[in-house]
């Protein structure tokens, strides 16, 4: 019984220790200011956790439209040199034979700067050490006891003055991720956009490619007519006041699409570097000596 | 939010004007180059509103300011004040002595700079020219209103009431210079006649009405023959008596007549004196250099407040020690005013403003230093006033005003500063001013101890900062600073998206439709010409070749490049 009854009481006692103990340590955190600093050290762990994962997410995408980017640009590396290579090589060599046409300027090829990539400036959160102007964690007993003795006085204004500070970065932060995101939209928009180049180079190639083809046409045929009527195999010219004006209005349309393709091919889309392509260069200047070689032979 | 945190803004119009004006071929190029916000670093700014709220400045635009416009107001319109002092007479508002005070400096303001300012008020200026203006056409404008034509131009110096309780103290017969009864009317003499009373006078800062009522002095009436006193002209009735008059009839004064007559007139003559020196010297002090000397008081008062306040009490004091600094400071205020302004107050002044200055100083340096030193008791002492002030000082309510809230706390720490104010003052101070014609600024130098003391307080209440309030503000301002940025961010990326999403599917379509007819000409053997150059346009491409007529000169030529 009287067990039962010391046990009771030390339950009690025991109990009512805890509850002084809780009550007292949440008076204390109150009256310390230990109650605003940890919420201050949540907030603080919330923002770099939010921060980290917009980053993140960020990173990703960026990864993401980067690589779009460079590789729509590759493609049009690709169809800069196909101009030059074969469209412009097919053309002067059909065109050569009504007159002389050479080709100025070689194609530029585009170098994917990735710098469009990165956002200017961006801090993450700052750490503890530069926001928290106090430590209830690290408390060293002396410093402890000086709060006691102010009565917390000044532990809580340094306790509210970092929570404030956590504050201010939170909106810091905001700001941050939402130029990442800003950043990220402008990437999607610039992909967007040269997904449409890629198109114009596309299609009009394809075109240029098919006019070529029926200009040629128009040629050989003409050619046949007037080897027929002249006994010198060997003159390979053609003189264009006797084809008829269809073929010198498609030869006038290659000659204009040439140079819309021309202009696109020495353009730089996303920055201007990149260099000139050497290799085609030499081409141009080829092409150059080839025609006029031709020239003379004619002459 | 000030200019240098604003975002740029953007809207979908001014990007689609960008985008219009290039290539479609530049468009990425314009898209990449758009700025969707500025360069900044969300750190700078968090700097720079960090380094707005240390600066002293906001301390001084946000209080000191509004408190000390405050106090002039109220000085101004301190109905004790106002019967000696009436600034608007003197083109003074309080923005204006505010303004003036504010670009106040030791070392800038010039000695001669005022001197002449200290002597009249402009209105006794032009009363003291139309009276000479009336005294030396004196004669013509009697003739003309004898005529009955009475001009409204000058100011009657005859005083009809006082003359006519003078009269009926005597027999209508009855001459006082000859102390008996004539059988003549005799009229009301002004012993010393107004033009003598004004040449007398005339380079004291007397009104109009000063000068009436000198001329009209009890000392300066006695009853005399009328045809006497109509002769007498300009004279004292002893010149009068001296001079004599050219009738066969008149009837000479005898010799202790003249003698009476020469007492007379210098009794006039002394009564005169004395009530004119005392009521130039009370128009002095009650007009201008009254006046001059507050406000010369304000400017280096508040050049020592704010600069205390700005820079540091020690600040260019040549000590470290802050209540030797206030000493400092003070007796600066009080020479600069001993330099300034006492030499320039007249003779019967100087003594009394001298001793005034030395004591309001000696005085106001003490509370300062008893605010310094009694600072923490003070706080205990009006614990509720303070905190009440500080709530005021810090609230964000946007109805109060700036001066609102200077007010309200000007107010609420009167109570508190009074009490010291009364300690330090009321003894020393008050007691001097005691049966001096300028009793009445005992309120006004309250009023002027409580202003510069809550200044004080409220900076010192500013740097203790008990509460964080400054913090809390700072975050305030932080959140709202980046709360804007973000928004324009936000609408910059939304209207940059509409911008390039409608001008890259706008493109698509007409380079489609083009290159559709250029494809459809081909395989139907049609010119293609047309549509080549249309997308030439389309493409901002200038083509020399317009026309096939120009394309076969050019074959002709036989050397085309491209």
């Amino acid at each position: 019984m009287l067990g039962r009854f010391c046990s009771w009481v030390s339950d009690k006692v025991s109990d009512t220790v805890d509850y002084i103990k809780e009550k007292g340590s949440k008076l204390w955190g109150a009256a310390s200011g230990k109650t605003t600093w940890k919420e201050a050290e949540k907030l603080h762990a919330k923002i770099t956790e939010t921060y980290k994962q917009a980053k993140f997410e960020y990173e990703v995408a960026v990864k993401k439209i980067g690589n779009d980017i460079e590789e729509k640009v590759n493609t049009i590396n690709a169809f800069k040199a196909d101009i030059y290579n074969i469209q412009f090589k097919r053309f002067t060599t059909m065109a050569s034979r009504l007159s002389n046409v050479t080709v100025k300027g070689q194609p530029f090829a585009e170098l994917f700067d990735d710098g469009i990539l990165e956002v200017k400036k961006n801090v993450g959160v700052r750490n503890k050490k530069e926001l928290f102007l106090i430590d209830f964690d690290n408390m060293s007993f002396i410093t402890a006891a000086g709060h006691v003795l102010t009565l917390g006085f000044f532990a809580r204004k340094k306790a509210e003055q970092s929570l404030l500070k956590v504050q201010e970065e939170e909106k810091r932060i905001d700001e941050e991720i939402i130029k990442m995101r800003a950043h990220q939209k402008q990437l999607k928009v610039v992909a967007e956009s040269i997904d449409t180049v890629v198109e114009y180079f596309d299609v009009l190639i394809k075109n240029y490619s098919k006019l070529l083809d029926r200009f040629e046409y128009g040629i050989q045929t003409q050619r046949f007519k007037q080897q027929s009527r002249n006994d010198d195999l060997f003159t390979l010219k053609l003189d264009f006041r006797l084809i008829p004006i269809v073929h010198i209005e498609e030869f006038q349309a290659l000659f204009n699409l040439s140079i819309v393709l021309k202009e696109m091919a020495i353009l730089g889309y996303i920055s201007d570097t990149g260099e000139v392509v050497e290799k085609d260069k030499g081409y141009a200047e080829n092409l150059y000596k080839k025609t006029t070689s031709i020239q003379r032979l004619a002459a | 939010m000030a200019d240098k945190d604003k975002q740029p803004e953007l809207t979908t119009e001014s990007i689609l004007k960008k985008l219009e004006s290039a290539s479609p071929l530049q468009a990425s190029k314009v898209l990449i180059d758009t700025e969707l916000h500025d360069q900044q670093s969300s750190i700078d700014i968090l700097n720079s509103i960090y380094d707005d709220f240390d600066s002293g400045e906001g301390v001084v635009d946000e209080l000191v300011t509004p408190i000390f416009y405050n106090i002039i107001d109220a000085f101004f319109q301190h109905p004790k004040l106002n019967k000696i002092f009436q600034p608007e007479k003197h083109n003074l508002t309080p923005s204006k002595v505010l303004s003036e005070t504010k670009s106040f400096d030791y070392n800038k303001y010039a000695t001669q700079e005022h001197k002449n300012s200290w002597e009249y008020s402009n209105e006794d200026i032009t009363q003291q020219k139309n009276r000479s203006a009336y005294y030396t056409n004196k004669d013509s404008y009697n003739r003309a209103k004898a005529q009955g034509k009475e001009s409204k131009e000058y100011y009657n110096f005859r005083d009809g009431k006082k003359m006519k309780a003078h009269r009926q103290q005597f027999a209508d017969d009855f001459d006082e210079y000859r102390q008996e009864n004539t059988n003549q009317k005799t009229h009301v003499d002004h012993i010393l006649p107004g033009s003598k009373v004004h040449k007398a006078f005339k380079n004291l800062p007397l009104s109009d009405e000063d000068l009436k009522s000198i001329i009209n002095m009890e000392d300066n009436y006695a009853m005399m023959v009328g045809g006497d006193n109509v002769s007498k002209n300009d004279k004292t009735a002893f010149q009068f008596a001296l001079k004599g008059k050219k009738d066969k009839n008149w009837e000479e004064y005898s010799r202790e007549q003249k003698a009476r007559m020469f007492g007379k007139d210098m009794k006039a003559g002394a009564s005169s004196t004395i009530y004119a020196s005392g009521l130039a010297s009370k128009n002095q002090a009650k007009s201008k250099a009254v006046g001059d000397l507050i406000l010369l008081c304000f400017k280096p008062l508040y050049f020592e407040i704010s600069d205390i306040l700005k820079n540091g009490i020690c600040h260019n004091t040549h000590t470290n020690k802050a209540t030797q600094a206030i000493k400092y400071r003070f007796k600066r205020v009080s020479n600069f005013l001993m330099r300034e302004v006492i030499p320039f107050a007249k003779e019967s002044l100087k003594s009394f403003f001298s001793d005034f200055v030395t004591f309001f100083f000696t005085a106001l340096g003490g509370l300062i230093i008893a605010l310094f030193t009694k600072a923490i008791s003070l706080v205990v002492k009006g614990f509720k006033a303070i905190v009440e002030a500080i709530k005021i000082a810090f609230s964000k309510d946007k109805k109060l005003t700036s001066s609102q809230k200077a007010d309200a706390i000007l107010k609420l720490l009167a109570t508190t500063v009074v009490t010291l104010v009364t300690e330090y003052f009321q003894e020393q101070l008050m007691a001097f001013l005691n049966g001096t014609p300028l009793e009445a600024l005992k309120d006004i130098i309250t009023l002027l101890v409580s202003g510069v003391a809550s200044s004080l307080v409220v900076y010192f209440l500013d740097k203790l900062d008990l509460f964080s309030v400054k913090d809390e503000m700072r975050t305030q301002r932080v959140k709202e600073v980046f709360d804007l940025r973000i928004q324009q961010i936000k609408e910059n990326t939304d209207a940059f998206e509409t911008a390039a999403l409608e001008k890259l599917a706008k493109d698509k379509l007409k380079f489609r439709s083009i290159t559709e007819q250029i494809s459809n000409a081909i395989d139907n053997k049609k010119n293609v010409n047309d549509s080549v150059h249309e997308l030439a346009n389309f493409m901002k491409i200038d083509l020399k070749i317009k026309s096939t007529d120009d394309f076969i000169d050019l074959l002709t030529e036989n050397n085309l490049a491209i």
